[in-house]
């Protein structure tokens, strides 16, 4: 069994990934969760799921995430160890040290919003593995299930080994998913449970040594940018008009 | 933000401030009937006729060695649109990345579509014409990347004071905002979703 380091704050990211991690027992799992205050009150705010986005996650047989805990919480309650430093910088030297010194195959990596993994990652022999929503090289890039929807494709994750070239290293696995046909949440619950079931597929490949395969030149390669509100609400709304 | 429209991405300060689009909250049909009012309000009818002879009389002026003029550079795109050419094509993708970064249009750019100078870049027709572009490139190719850039511009050109505009900077806005709004209703008709 593969062992897993998850580098992640406490965002619905980490928590997906966690959910599967627990669910599914396919890798041994330590955490370094960062940018968190030690004892500070946590969070109550409860997310809950609408009624078309779970009947549309049970029709793709995808796992609908546990997102209502703190992710200290689902480490100490799961007995995985963990390192916890309110150090919110992914390219401090404290944090690549403590990952540096960690006992594990592969980090997976759910950090904060807009954060960039420096050069300093790769160069310590570790593989770091990141799910992308989108089929890569199509749909590079930021929000690319909306431009999925818009495209009138299928939903798509690809999970690959990141270089310091954001989306360019050794790809894993590119899932598809069907569409949706109703109006589901895709920020929150769409979005963050394909990946975690894309990167459960992509472990169990890793427990059986794969290595993953590059992508090939003539591949159609179109990078996006962060949707536009207008083409957003297009996106979502297309999916009302179906029925 | 500007005026009474509920359409909440227009702001005077643009391109000095740059617009967030990030993490945006679904509002269903009320957003779609936003962001038609803030356009409607803003299209004047303008003649094709003129609209050309403005392009056509767009000179070039002198700029530092290795570097071309935005009018000039656009007004060439505008007249021969090409996708065919590779380089044009090329370019044209870099400035899509350039603006989706910055949100700014500059006066003069080098053969990597990088600024002579990082100050420049507050005259409208540059925009406007740069608008056009991109809704004839979305209007060719169907790529959803130069609609996204598109409307986003959009959102600037409508920012800005428009009292002081001569007629040719005018015409040049209102061709930019009427292919965004035909495009968009093109979508909106295709894809089923009520837009009356």
């Amino acid at each position: 069994m593969i062992k897993i380091l998850l580098l992640c704050g406490d965002n619905i990211r980490a928590k997906s990934y966690a959910s599967i991690f627990k669910k599914r027992n396919k890798c041994s799992v330590t955490g370094l969760l960062y940018g968190i205050k030690k004892d500070i009150n946590k969070s109550t705010t409860k997310i809950n799921i609408d009624t078309d986005t779970k009947e549309y996650l049970d029709s793709i047989n995808v796992d609908i995430p546990s997102l209502n805990k703190d992710i200290e919480s689902i480490f100490t309650d799961n007995n995985w160890h963990y390192i916890l430093t309110e150090e919110r910088e992914v390219n401090s030297l404290e944090i690549i040290t403590k990952i540096k010194s960690t006992d594990c195959d592969y980090v997976v990596f759910a950090g904060y919003g807009g954060q960039i993994l420096s050069k300093e990652h790769f160069l310590q022999g570790k593989k770091y593995i990141h799910c992308h929503p989108g089929c890569l090289p199509l749909e590079r890039g930021s929000t690319t299930l909306y431009y999925s929807l818009l495209n009138d494709r299928d939903l798509s994750v690809t999970s690959f080994f990141m270089t310091e070239k954001i989306d360019e290293g050794n790809m894993l696995l590119r899932e598809s998913y069907n569409a949706p046909s109703k109006l589901v949440d895709i920020d929150v619950w769409v979005d963050n449970a394909l990946r975690a079931d894309t990167l459960f597929k992509t472990i169990e490949l890793l427990n059986k040594h794969y290595k993953g395969f590059p992508k090939k030149e003539e591949e159609d390669d179109q990078e996006y940018y962060v949707i536009h509100p207008l083409l957003k609400h297009i996106a979502l709304l297309s999916l009302n008009s179906q029925n | 933000m500007i005026g009474e429209n509920k359409y909440k991405y227009m702001d005077s300060d643009a391109p000095n401030v740059k617009i967030n689009y990030s993490y945006s909250k679904y509002l269903g049909l009320e957003f779609i009937d936003n962001w038609k009012a803030s356009r409607i309000e803003n299209l004047i009818e303008f003649d094709k006729e003129y609209l050309d002879i403005v392009i056509k009389n767009i000179d070039s002026r002198a700029v530092e060695e290795g570097f071309i003029s935005s009018k000039e550079l656009f007004s060439k795109w505008i007249k021969s649109i090409d996708l065919s050419n590779l380089d044009f094509l090329k370019d044209v993708n870099l400035l899509v990345k350039r603006f989706e970064v910055t949100r700014k249009v500059y006066n003069e750019y080098n053969d990597l579509m990088r600024p002579n100078n990082k100050k420049d870049f507050l005259e409208i027709d540059i925009y406007s014409l740069y608008g056009i572009i991109l809704g004839l490139l979305f209007s060719l190719t169907k790529k959803y990347q130069y609609l996204n850039a598109h409307v986003k511009l959009n959102d600037i050109l409508l920012g800005w004071k428009t009292n002081n505009l001569k007629k040719d900077s005018l015409t040049l806005r209102a061709y930019s905002l009427d292919l965004e709004y035909n495009n968009v209703t093109k979508i909106l008709n295709k894809k089923s979703i009520p837009n009356d």
